[in-house]
């Protein structure tokens, strides 16, 4: 049984529908991520499910409870916010006691929580500081210190790494995923940042404009996005427009730039209707040309080299006038992954690392 | 010298002129003339003396004294009471209508106090107007009494400043993070828990503030209890008024006065002790 079942939700804002017949279930344990450009409503399910919203219909269940009405204080769940929200009058310990006061649990089990969970993010010691004079990574620690302490059924996270600098968000990411491990707390983090979704969930939510667009493993929804907006959205995305001229059996013809192409037909498409095709960076080839491009292959001229330490990235521009953007790795068998600008250069794929859609 | 440091020079010039002629000479001149000896022709004259503050201390005045500080202490709880919630519904109105509900606190500021203290005579007495609406509908057979009662009195200094006890309040409650009390109701609080573990807390320095800016000048407000309070009740501010009025002791209305003076230094001296610790603590 999912530990939250939300059941087509909806939420308007005065005239703005935020949230749009929303269906989604969280499972015991696991770490999901919504993930979604600002204003497409990560946030206000977020919210909901905390109780500090409202939902307009629907409902919420909660460990199998109907719960949509229930207010937050009353619910076994608790956020890490985005600003962290700490309250400036007490200190990191009166911070972190707030909720198991209100519990009125005896004060010498209080201080062994808020003592064992000032470890556990690691900031022992810390406990007689003010809010003011920490750093902002020491802050967040707080603001997560805070959360679990109540050792919550659900904890929501709501962008809790952005305000972060690169080196300490990288280090954060690993923080939290061993935090999810060890507590065994079903996370329910928000963020638009696609490189954190895919590096920390067990499950990814995309959402666009209100409702799901796409739900799945990172690794689905890196490989096999099921539309544009996810393909943009999450990671670089080379977009082909096609036409299937024919089909057999499990592959289908298509021509791309007047170039015929053999891919996989997963969707069942038929014969003359209009495809996109997408391709990631990293799976496209390049071959240098002599002349005239092999069978399958198209033709274009690199108008863009970006050296990056461990990686190569080209800049295409193809001879029907798209940009493509192309990533090549060092390996053994291929050194020479260095080219001039403006040099001609063929590029393809190994069929099957393509991701073809309906057009729209 | 530029025109830039010219003018600046101008206006704390204007203002430092300002305040001496009005604020300081008159100041100086009640102090001088406290040490003073009383004079019925002159109002004073020669020698120097201590006598008015050994005067001072006689139980009678102490009565007066401590008469006013419960009229402001009272005075001061009422304005909190009422204040409070007011600042607080204030400043959580829609955002475009909180300048004209703000306006309309500062609106009675605009005619003297003294003026709207006559009003409420008006209101209150015998045959005003309250009265008259209470007989018309049936409500009493009779006039209720009202005027140059306690309550009257109460009514008076309330109503006159109310707005020093909202604005500061409104100005903390204002900026108060509405996300630390959906953190506080995140973490189990109920509504009156994140008031009094929350709110309470962070406005504190407001609380403060208002309080100050109404006890000091309720010790003050003399016609308030003259007018409303048939000047059956002796405050501070009547006692040096009369004084300089009735009594024609100008040395020991002034040395009165320099006393209360001097309970206010000490008041806001406390008053600004225990803020800047309060900010000291939320700062390191």
């Amino acid at each position: 049984m999912p530990v939250v079942c939300l059941n087509n939700i909806s939420k308007s804002f005065g005239s703005q529908k935020v949230i749009d017949n929303l269906c989604l279930d969280i499972f015991k344990g696991e770490f999901l991520t919504l993930l979604g450009p600002s204003g497409c409503g990560k946030t206000t399910v977020l919210r909901l499910i905390a109780g500090l919203e409202t939902c307009d219909s629907g409902t919420i269940l909660i460990n199998g409870r109907d719960q949509s009405r229930l207010p937050a204080c009353d619910r076994d769940v608790n956020t890490v916010f985005q600003s962290y929200a700490l309250f400036p009058h007490m200190n990191v310990f009166n911070n972190i006691a707030f909720g198991l006061k209100l519990k009125k649990i005896p004060a010498r089990q209080i201080r062994d929580r808020v003592m064992e969970t000032l470890a556990l993010v690691k900031l022992e010691g810390m406990d007689n500081r003010p809010i003011s004079r920490l750093s902002g990574g020491q802050q967040q620690r707080v603001a997560i210190a805070r959360a679990i302490v109540n050792q919550p059924l659900i904890l929501l996270l709501d962008e809790p790494l952005s305000a972060l600098d690169y080196k300490l968000r990288k280090q954060m990411r690993l923080d939290l995923r061993h935090l999810h491990q060890k507590l065994g707390i079903t996370f329910v983090f928000v963020t638009h940042d696609q490189e954190e979704a895919l590096t920390l969930s067990d499950r990814v939510v995309v959402m666009h404009n209100g409702s799901i667009q796409q739900t799945g493993s990172p690794k689905e929804i890196y490989e096999t996005p099921v539309n544009l907006f996810v393909a943009n959205f999450v990671g670089e995305s080379n977009i082909f427009d096609a036409r299937v001229t024919s089909t057999m059996g499990p592959d289908i013809e298509i021509q791309i730039q007047g170039i015929s192409k053999t891919v996989q037909n997963r969707r069942g498409f038929k014969k003359d209707q209009a495809v996109k095709v997408l391709l990631r960076p990293e799976d496209m080839t390049v071959e240098r040309t002599k002349d005239q491009c092999p069978k399958g292959f198209l033709p274009g001229q690199v108008k863009e080299m970006i050296y990056k330490g461990t990686t190569v990235d080209l800049i295409i521009r193809l001879d029907n006038g798209q940009d493509i953007f192309v990533t090549e790795f060092f390996n053994e068998d291929d050194q020479d992954i260095f080219y001039d600008v403006n040099e001609r250069v063929c590029v393809s794929w190994i069929k099957g690392w393509e991701v073809t859609l309906p057009y729209e | 010298m530029n025109e830039k440091q010219g003018f600046k020079f101008f206006a704390v010039f204007l203002n430092m002129t300002w305040f001496a002629l009005f604020v300081l000479a008159p100041g100086l001149m009640v102090v001088g003339i406290s040490f003073l000896t009383r004079d019925i022709s002159t109002f004073f004259t020669w020698p120097l003396t201590l006598d008015h503050y050994r005067e001072l201390v006689d139980p009678v005045y102490a009565k007066v004294l401590g008469n006013s500080l419960v009229y402001s202490f009272n005075t001061t709880l009422l304005c909190l009471g009422i204040g409070y919630p007011f600042a607080w519904f204030l400043s959580r109105a829609p955002r475009h209508r909180r300048p004209l509900l703000l306006m309309m606190v500062i609106i009675p500021f605009w005619t003297s106090s003294l003026i709207r203290t006559y009003a409420l005579v008006i209101l209150m007495k015998a045959n005003g107007i309250i009265n008259t609406v209470l007989l018309a509908a049936g409500l009493v057979s009779e006039p209720v009494s009202m005027l140059y009662t306690d309550a009257a009195v109460y009514v008076g200094l309330v109503y006159s400043l109310l707005p020093f006890m909202i604005l500061p309040l409104y100005a903390v409650l204002e900026k108060m993070d509405i996300r630390l009390m959906e953190a506080a109701r995140d973490l189990g609080a109920k509504s009156l828990q994140v008031f009094l573990h929350v709110v309470l807390p962070l406005s504190l320095p407001g609380v403060m503030a208002g309080c100050i800016m109404v006890f000091l000048p309720a010790m003050g407000l003399f016609y308030i209890p003259d007018l409303l309070g048939g000047a059956k009740t002796m405050l501070v501010g009547n006692f040096i008024k009369n004084q300089f009025l009735t009594a024609g002791n100008w040395p020991f209305g002034s040395a009165a006065s320099v006393f209360l003076l001097m309970l206010m230094v000490v008041m806001l001296g406390v008053y600004f002790f225990i803020s800047s610790r309060f900010n000291r603590s939320q700062e390191s």
